[in-house]
């Protein structure tokens, strides 16, 4: 976090959010926590806004785990979608090509498809139709994204601004 | 680190790892949230 997240958010929220509240595009105001104010009277956080920005973006990424993914991630697992998979039995079938006259075989092998290919990748299998499976993962995604949105961001915001009185009367 | 801590967990056994990963969220949150009530009102002007 200290290595990575907190100097590329910095520069990121520079390059992006001083641009705009230099140019007068939108602005902080109040802001909460101390700001920088440009001559044109735009301002920008300096503190809370990044700070928090920090956390989850960060979070989501870990959660998702990076590639390559070939089992279920944090997001599936929390919501307990192992409980619709079994560790694939059948052998993969990038295999059958690895193994002799397997160059005979690919040379009369169907190409998969796109799906095929990324369920040949996986090392479990759904125990339910797939199209559920995937729905379910998709809502395990969304919920998760909701959830932690919510506790990480929103929160902190709304008891910031409450705390700190810097309400904003563009927000009721 | 290494590598493989960013890949996905192998086992529900190893998703109690995110209880100090969310533990150190909301104190990162929270310490950050007292120094910026603390510093409420400063504006640098440029």
């Amino acid at each position: 976090m200290v290595v990575l997240a907190i100097p590329v958010n910095y520069v990121w929220d520079f390059v992006v959010e001083g641009t705009a509240t230099a140019m007068g595009w939108w602005t902080y105001d109040p802001g909460i926590g101390p700001v920088l104010e440009w001559s044109n009277g735009g301002r920008i956080t300096l503190l809370w806004t990044i700070g928090i920005m920090c956390t989850w973006p960060n979070l989501i990424a870990y959660w998702a785990g990076k590639p390559p993914v070939r089992g279920l991630n944090h997001f599936e697992r929390f919501c307990r979608l192992d409980r619709f998979t079994i560790p694939k039995t059948s052998p993969h079938m990038s295999s059958v090509r690895d193994a002799p006259g397997g160059v005979a075989l690919a040379a009369t092998q169907a190409p998969l498809t796109k799906q095929q290919e990324f369920g040949d990748y996986l090392n479990h299998e759904a125990t339910i139709p797939r199209w559920r499976f995937e729905l379910m993962r998709l809502g395990a995604w969304y919920i998760v994204f909701q959830v932690s949105f919510f506790v990480f961001l929103i929160l902190p915001l709304v008891i910031m601004r409450c705390a700190t009185g810097a309400d904003s009367p563009y927000i009721p | 680190m290494p590598a493989a801590f960013f890949l996905p967990p192998q086992s529900n056994e190893a998703l109690k790892e995110n209880i100090r990963l969310l533990a150190g969220c909301t104190a990162f949150i929270a310490i950050l949230g007292v120094i910026v009530a603390l510093t409420q009102g400063i504006v640098v002007s440029v």
